[in-house]
């Protein structure tokens, strides 16, 4: 287990990283939007260069230092990864975003490669819906992870039930 | 028996909450979901880099022959 100190450290590292990554998602989908409804050729392009440079600098790190971090608190304290169901929910949350962020590198990246080749051309042909759809339904599902992790809600797996009884007859003197 | 350890017993007994069922069902058709939405792609889709004739991206890469384009159809 981690002592007093560690367990606040990690513990402020993990929010620290899981919002900044819902931060994140959050300007990824307004340039998305800004993407799809301005006139201005140069922001358009701008905004797939911008989403491109910003998905390896800040929304890739931080989505792997969240699931990091959240590994370490988990089975760093007395929550464990796999007693509590909402520990489970929200890992496989936390891997199902991480996946889908590291997977969406290529799609922002070719965006961006259309962006530099697209001077003078149709901007409606580079204009794309896909970075607003993944990034609304990416907050969402980092709200519902930090939900999670604000309320808690009860309900121990049969492995968290099995632990909680080794415990117990372990304290019985 | 305290009220907390009462407490205890009653979670341990109750089995899988109804909230992580939601979540179960909710999750396996966002999975169902989302592999439908890629094979129906024919591959990778819209989580890999965009085919040329798939609709969303008819611009081509600069030193992309008109040859390849047509192939990649």
């Amino acid at each position: 287990m981690l002592g007093t100190r560690a367990r606040k450290f990690a513990l402020t590292a993990h929010v620290v990283s899981s919002v900044g990554w819902l931060g994140a998602a959050g300007v990824f989908l307004a340039l998305g939007v800004v993407g799809l409804a301005s006139g201005d050729p140069e922001v358009v392009r701008a905004v797939y260069l911008a989403m491109d440079a910003a998905d390896w600098a800040v929304l890739v790190p931080l989505a792997l230092a969240s699931l990091a971090t959240g590994l370490v608190q988990s089975l760093g304290t007395r929550w464990g990864l796999f007693r509590h169901y909402w520990v489970v929910v929200k890992l496989a949350m936390t891997i199902l975003g991480v996946l889908v962020v590291v997977l969406y590198t290529q799609t922002l990246s070719y965006q961006a490669d259309l962006a530099r080749a697209s001077a003078g051309a149709d901007l409606d042909a580079l204009r794309s819906a896909s970075p607003v759809l993944h990034s609304a339904i990416g907050m969402a599902l980092l709200l519902v992870a930090v939900t999670l992790s604000v309320y808690k809600p009860r309900g121990e797996t049969r492995h968290g039930q099995r632990a909680r009884a080794r415990q117990w007859i372990s304290e019985v003197p | 028996m305290t009220d907390e350890s009462e407490d205890r017993v009653a979670e341990a007994r109750a089995g899988m909450p109804r909230w992580v069922k939601v979540f179960a069902v909710i999750g396996a058709a966002a999975v169902a979901l989302l592999t439908v939405a890629m094979l129906a792609g024919g591959g990778p889709g819209e989580h890999g880099p965009g085919r040329h004739g798939q609709g969303n991206h008819p611009l081509p890469l600069p030193g992309a022959s008109a040859s390849s384009l047509v192939a990649a159809r």
